[in-house]
């Protein structure tokens, strides 16, 4: 039985290494059931105190999947210069690429248990800004359009981002002595959102004699964020965003984290939770900006110009006559998005001195792409007071994320942090993502045998 | 606890990776950025009537309703007024008797308006009292009525009268004018004897004449006119199918004339014209004229060479420079003094030239050479390039390029091509010349780092371009109004 479990485990991950973008999976937390910010991602996790509070804190996650420092920056032989390799950049990176910033700032939140039900009730604010760029854009600022001559090459970047207040109230409840479920309800108000619902930038050189033509079908919608009407070209010149003060109050949404825990036997835990279920609604300041069309560069006739009857060559005159076919609508909307949900699935086999050896997976949805990571992790409680571990997590190809985590419990105060790229701060150079959490958190009423898990 | 010292010393080895990777970046080598980028620069299209935009207020197009083009060039070639078909002289007449009758010198003549002259009256009286003289003249007529004029005098001795003729004509009975004259004394009537009377007509000049002019010869020009600007270009073999040369006369000369044509000639860009034969110019051309009833007005004359009836298609081998022609004019070119004809002093006739070339037929081997100064600043980034060049051509031309890269005293240091370029291949055409289809030619100029290096050596460009109608000039093609070139050039560098 649990030998299926780690076939399907790995099974997983070995299907995973097929994915190409990264995401903010952070991993390390899950497996720190002392921390408070682990009941986060799963609700049907017990906490082993009876009473925790978390204070204010916040989370940082970066990631940015296309090259590394080194692979960008790389001493010159010989000297003690450093050069830009950009083709070598280009080398390694992917057809497209994510820029990701995911942040987190827990405000305050707080569980109990009673009997054997255990409430919490949370507010955070939770942003998320994801850059999706192809190397094609990169690859024609620095490489020119001459090696693509008869391609196409995309040059359409894709952006994500969006932050919201989340108000949660939840319950985890055992109902075997086996099983345990959880669920969470959360209110959402939105702050701001900004996506790209439509991005072809389709960019070719003619190999007749090297024609240009950009094929353009590009829609950005906003939420919150009155960027006023924009239908031309012109109009994009002096922007001058605001943020609608009503966005708080009526951009709002709902959502829910599913959650079980299976208990075995006293030396296994097996985790499986669905979170961020649900949606926001976007009404106030709620607009969608699209350019359709074809811009064509073919060559200036210079008849056009020299001809008498002309008095000389316009720039911006012939500039408008290129973009004619272009056009700008601008819609106001009402209209949906959905909150990117996550998975997280997890085995943990305890051996005796409290030293436990985990397997889990992540996943979530970001730009409308599931992206997944897995990792392998131990842990080690010394004594009632400190617990270190360590994950090893793989994900986007990359091999090399090592987090390591730390909780130190002084009396009722629980000091943790956390990081699932530990190396990311040793050796900058060669990390493409990394992340912090640090906290304090207050847990009173320890429970043994919970804590045993 | 214990494990603090660990965390710290993390921390450490972070901060002084993170001031390592700041470092680096003062040291930073500027990049070597190389990119290749191809970028398109012409996309032109040239209508036939842009690329014969040789024209001037001579020369135009003319298209026909299938919409073949002809050029066609038009210009006066001469102006000849009639002034001195009739010269009017001074006449004295001395009247030894009281009447007499003078025969006019220009005896074909029948009738002369008079726009100018004076007449006097000069005689010596031997009487000092008051005393007067009547002089009538018939043949002088002012509206209608002979001359009659009377004069006054006082006292012996010489006397003289003068009165303005204008307005007056002569209408002449057999050539001959009726003078008479009487002088009586004021107070008693008495005839009075005058001595030595003469009448004078001077500085006569005419507005209307009217008769036999006999053979008056125009004195006209031996002068070239110019066609086209001359340059050095001269086709090997140039071949019009009917060009057409156009005299077009207008006379209001109220009597016959002939022109005759010493020569007329089409002065090609190099060597020697061949003379235009014709029937017609041989044995002069007869142009209308308006009758006596039709005074003022004008009357056309117009008449068409070509190779049905003159050496046309021979003469015009190339494109003419210019057009040479020694031509004279004569009035009553058959000495027929009954052929009664009129003049008057606005009296002209202009002989003008059309020459209507349809653009059909064979042309090879038209070269044309230009050497221009041209110094290009050195674009130090660029390693290579490459130009591509797409031509589509309706028009039944096809050109071959070679282009030179010069020093300063002119020495080729390069060419642009290997061998001379065919940068316009010839449309094809049917049977019947016209085109069928366009031609394509795709061809690329390697700019190598060598030849990168004499482009920006040179100071002078010279270009070198041979031109033939489609297939070598061994098809007739005929040149329409649809026929087009599009230009396209793209280019690419690699820095």
């Amino acid at each position: 039985m649990y030998r299926q479990y780690i076939t399907y485990i790995f099974l997983g991950l070995w299907m995973s290494l097929g994915g190409q973008l990264l995401a903010q999976q952070e991993m390390g937390i899950h497996l720190m059931p002392r921390a408070f910010q682990a009941l986060w991602t799963n609700p049907a996790h017990y906490m082993p105190y009876r009473v925790n509070v978390a204070f204010p804190q916040p989370y940082v996650h970066a990631v940015h999947s296309g090259f590394k420092y080194r692979d960008l920056v790389q001493p010159v032989p010989g000297t003690d210069s450093v050069r830009l390799n950009v083709d070598n950049a280009l080398q390694v990176m992917n057809d497209r690429n994510l820029i990701s910033l995911n942040t987190t700032v827990e405000e305050l939140s707080f569980s109990f248990r009673i009997l054997k039900l255990q409430l919490m009730v949370g507010a955070r604010v939770r942003g998320r800004l994801s850059l999706g760029y192809p190397r094609d854009l990169l690859q024609l600022v620095w490489e020119g359009n001459g090696a693509s001559i008869g391609d196409t090459m995309d040059l359409a970047p894709t952006f994500e981002g969006q932050a919201f207040q989340e108000i949660a109230i939840g319950a985890a409840l055992p109902i075997t002595k086996k099983w345990r479920v959880g669920l969470r309800a959360k209110y959402l108000a939105g702050l701001v959102d900004i996506q790209t619902a439509q991005a072809q930038l389709d960019f070719s050189t003619s190999n007749q004699y090297y024609q240009l033509a950009l094929d353009a079908d590009y829609e950005v919608q906003v939420g919150a964020l009155d960027f006023g009407n924009i239908t031309t070209l012109d109009s994009l010149s002096g922007l001058n965003p605001s943020v609608d003060p009503d966005a708080f109050a009526r951009n709002n949404g709902l959502g829910i984290d599913l959650g079980v825990t299976y208990l075995p036997s006293e030396r296994w835990k097996i985790q499986a939770s669905l979170l961020d279920l649900g949606y926001i609604r976007w009404r106030v300041a709620a607009r969608s900006y699209r350019v359709r069309g074809t811009l064509n560069f073919d060559g200036i006739d210079p008849s056009a110009f020299l001809s008498p009857d002309t008095v000389g060559f316009d720039p911006a005159t012939y500039l408008d006559s290129l973009v004619q076919d272009v056009t700008i609508s601008d819609t106001v909307l009402d209209y949906r998005t959905s909150l990117s949900p996550q998975f997280y699935l997890s085995t943990t086999y305890r051996f005796p001195f409290k030293l436990r050896l985990s397997v889990m997976g992540h996943g979530e949805r970001v730009l409308d792409k599931w992206r997944t990571a897995w990792g392998v992790g131990v842990s080690k409680d010394l004594g009632g007071v400190l617990s270190v571990g360590g994950i090893y997590s793989i994900r986007n190809g990359i091999y090399n994320s090592l987090g390591a985590n730390i909780i130190l419990k002084l009396g009722p105060t629980v000091i943790y942090a956390a990081s699932d790229n530990v190396l990311s701060f040793l050796l900058p150079e060669s990390a493409q993502f990394s992340s912090l959490r640090v906290g304090v958190n207050l847990g009173i009423g320890r429970s043994k045998k919970i804590d045993k898990n | 606890m214990r494990y603090a010292p660990v965390y710290t010393l993390l921390l450490c080895l972070w901060g002084i990776v993170g001031c390592e990777i700041l470092d680096e970046t003062t040291r930073l080598q500027t990049p070597d950025w190389q990119p290749d980028i191809a970028i398109p620069l012409i996309d032109a299209s040239v209508s036939i009537e842009d690329l014969l935009d040789v024209v001037d207020s001579s020369t135009f197009l003319t298209f026909d309703p299938e919409g073949r083009v002809g050029l066609t060039y038009e210009t006066d070639l001469i102006t000849a007024t009639g002034k001195d078909i009739v010269v009017l002289p001074n006449l004295f007449i001395p009247m030894p008797s009281e009447a007499i009758a003078f025969t006019f010198p220009l005896t074909s003549i029948q009738t002369i308006g008079l726009a100018e002259g004076q007449l006097s009256l000069a005689f010596n009286s031997n009487t000092s009292e008051a005393s007067e003289v009547t002089l009538n003249i018939q043949g002088l007529k002012k509206d209608g009525v002979d001359f009659s004029q009377t004069f006054s005098f006082n006292g012996a001795g010489a006397q003289r009268e003068v009165v303005d003729l204008r307005g007056y004509s002569f209408a002449f009975a057999n050539g001959q004018l009726a003078l008479s004259y009487e002088a009586r004394r004021v107070g008693t009537g008495a005839s009075v004897t005058l001595d030595e009377v003469v009448v004078e007509m001077e500085n006569m000049d005419y507005n209307y004449a009217e008769g036999y002019f006999g053979n008056y010869i125009f004195s006209l020009a031996n002068d070239s006119t110019n066609i086209s600007t001359s340059s050095e270009a001269q086709a090997a073999r140039f071949r019009l199918d009917d060009p057409q040369l156009t005299l077009l006369i207008d006379n209001s000369f109220g009597v016959p004339i002939r022109i005759r044509f010493e020569e007329l000639e089409f002065v090609p860009q190099k060597g020697e014209g061949i003379n235009i034969v014709s029937q017609a110019l041989q044995e002069g051309i007869d142009i209308n004229y308006p009758s006596t009833s039709e005074v003022g007005e004008y009357r056309e004359t117009e008449i068409t060479f070509d190779k049905g009836n003159s050496n046309l298609a021979d003469a015009l081998t190339s494109i003419p420079r210019a057009l040479d022609f020694d031509v004279d004019a004569v009035t009553h070119p058959n000495n027929d003094p009954s052929e009664i004809g009129f003049v008057t002093d606005t009296s002209e006739f202009t002989i003008g030239i059309r020459t209507e070339i349809p653009l059909r037929g064979q042309m090879s081997g038209l070269n044309l050479s230009t050497t221009r100064d041209i110094s290009l600043t050195e674009i130090d980034d660029i390693k290579e390039a490459n130009m591509r060049v797409i031509t589509t051509n309706s028009i039944p031309l096809e050109v071959r390029v070679q282009i030179y890269l010069l020093d300063e005293q002119e020495n080729v240091i390069d060419s642009l091509f290997a061998e001379r370029q065919q940068v316009l291949a010839g449309a094809l055409v049917d049977a019947q010349g016209d085109v069928v289809e366009a031609a394509e030619e795709i061809f690329d100029i390697a700019l190598t780092p060598e030849k990168l290096t004499s482009v920006f050596a040179m100071e002078k460009v010279r270009m070198v371009a041979n031109l033939s109608t489609t297939n070598l000039g061994n098809t007739t093609v005929q040149i329409a109004e649809r026929n087009a070139l599009q230009i396209q050039i793209g280019f690419r560098a690699k820095f």
